[in-house]
């Protein structure tokens, strides 16, 4: 038993004979039991982010029983998401996460109760929103998010169950234990925007989430029943293709301003800008802010409307095959995959202007920077890429 | 560098796995084996790779952890953590997807 990490929870309800017979497997485990079910009755767990690591977790808590769930999400379901978030199906299309999400957890268990915020989690509103439960689970997908998540279970005193992943790898710890290390004693500093890309630009295996949001219930879980050794102190990696798990040590830095031993951290910041980068997955919305800057674009519009009067434009699309086969630029005059880009990018006209596009805006924007160290002063970024042409110009090519 | 030279293997994950283009690199054995020896290494072997894990002046770049046998460097001896050819060297940088 794990008492010091052990949260609080309300008064253990007595089971019904229905909840009895329904979680019968759990009651004839000993180190769950009546008690333990009854624990997990009462206990009330905050899910942040309906999407890959969100719908795991909130179908299994909501499976063994966990009395109350929290869904925080503002977004809504998308085609793209049914790979990988099983919560979610064909017939939620369009609609909010959160609704989404409940109706299939009320089907799943409906002796459970279900709270649904569809809202983006922000400073104002973290606090009051998670106040009212024992456990957080960070199914997030951006940085911004993960600090203000973190900092405010550090506050509020609640374990805080990270997981993270990139397209075959995943990381899970337990953060925000008694004397356990918090997101910034892994993080001190946010990395640079540029570092990292977002689900919806670097790809991901569709069963991933899968694993690495069991692994988090399977926290919740024993957190609730205080068995077992929990994450605490340590972050478990796991890489798919290898099908191997590690585990390394994260202490608690003495020096951490959240969770240190003179913390600086009171209440919660503005973490867009502590981050320098947009609380969401960016990469589907353009690319970052430094990007912008360093990078001439211009608007699908502009595009538009200098073809229309007859003005001679290479549209380079540099998108990998695959995503050719799901929307096609018909002005497109030449097509260099970035995956084939370092042994061809010779290709690329250097005396007249040519439109870089990819999906978003992001990979074209990169290489685009890339390009003008070699030299290449002609070269514009379709803002929004092909997805902004298909929302503002053809409606017809489908968003992906 | 011979064939029978040392060489120091680093292995890497996520984003760095795409810039690196493998799980793990090698870089010649540095003749003071060091962290920092080894990673001021990449320069020369792994320009790109080097560009994300280095920052201008020498230090790791903000986000990137660096282990010894599972142990952060932040709680070892920082760069000047000593490294045998055996050890396993790892960089993990920041992911966030969910």
């Amino acid at each position: 038993m794990t008492e010091g990490t052990r949260p609080t929870t309300g008064a253990a309800a007595d089971l019904t004979p229905a909840e009895a017979q329904r979680y019968s497997r759990h009651l004839i485990l000993p180190q769950v039991g009546e008690a333990g079910q009854r624990r997990l009755k009462a206990a009330r767990v905050a899910i942040v982010g309906t999407g890959g690591l969100g719908s795991p977790v909130a179908m299994y808590l909501a499976a063994a029983g966990v009395g109350r769930l929290g869904l925080i999400d503002f977004d809504v379901v998308d085609v793209t998401n049914l790979q990988r978030q099983i919560v979610h199906g064909e017939s939620t299309r369009g609609v909010p996460k959160v609704v989404s999400a409940a109706r299939r957890l009320a089907d799943l268990n409906p002796h459970i109760t279900i709270d649904t915020y569809h809202t983006p989690l922000t400073s104002h509103n973290a606090l009051d929103l998670l106040r009212p439960y024992d456990i957080i689970v960070d199914g997030t997908d951006n940085f911004p998010t993960r600090y203000l998540l973190n900092d405010a279970a550090v506050l509020l005193k609640k374990p805080l169950v990270y997981g993270s992943i990139f397209r075959f790898e995943g990381q899970v710890s337990v953060f925000g234990a008694p004397d356990g290390p918090c997101y910034r004693c892994l993080l001190p500093v946010p990395p640079p925007p540029e570092l990292v890309p977002g689900c919806s630009e670097a790809g991901v295996f569709g069963v991933l989430p899968g694993t690495i949001g069991t692994l988090q219930a399977t926290e919740v879980i024993k957190l609730i029943l205080g068995i077992g050794e929990p994450l605490v102190g340590r972050l478990l990696l796991y890489d798919a293709l290898d099908l191997t798990f590690d585990t390394i040590i994260l202490p608690r830095r003495a020096n951490c301003p959240a969770c240190g031993e003179n913390p600086t951290i009171t209440g919660l910041i503005d973490y867009e800008e502590f981050c320098g980068m947009p609380a969401y997955d960016s990469s589907g919305f353009g690319h970052g802010q430094d990007d912008e800057a360093a990078v001439p674009e211009w608007s699908v519009n502009e595009i538009k409307a200098r073809l229309d009067a007859g003005e001679r434009l290479n549209l380079l699309d540099v998108r990998e095959p695959v995503e050719l086969t799901i929307s096609r630029l018909e002005q497109m005059t030449q097509h260099i995959p970035m995956s084939e880009m370092a042994a061809r990018w010779q290709e690329i006209p250097r005396d007249e202007p040519v439109i870089v596009f990819c999906r978003s805006g992001a990979r074209s924007a990169d290489l685009i920077e890339q390009l003008r160290t070699l030299g290449y002063d002609n070269l514009i970024n379709m803002a929004g890429g092909i997805n902004a042409w298909a929302r503002t110009i053809d409606p017809k090519l489908p968003l992906y | 560098m011979t064939t029978t030279s040392p060489t120091k293997s680093i292995r890497v994950l996520s984003t760095l796995r795409s810039i690196a283009g493998s799980k793990e690199v090698s870089v010649p054995a540095p003749t003071e084996m060091t962290v920092g020896a080894v990673l001021h290494a990449l320069r020369e072997t792994h320009p790109a790779l080097a560009a994300r894990v280095l920052t201008a002046d020498g230090a790791i770049t903000p986000g990137i952890q660096c282990l010894v046998n599972g142990r952060h460097i932040d709680w070892l001896q920082g760069l000047e953590t000593p490294v045998t050819l055996d050890d396993d060297l790892l960089l993990i940088p920041p992911v966030s997807g969910g």
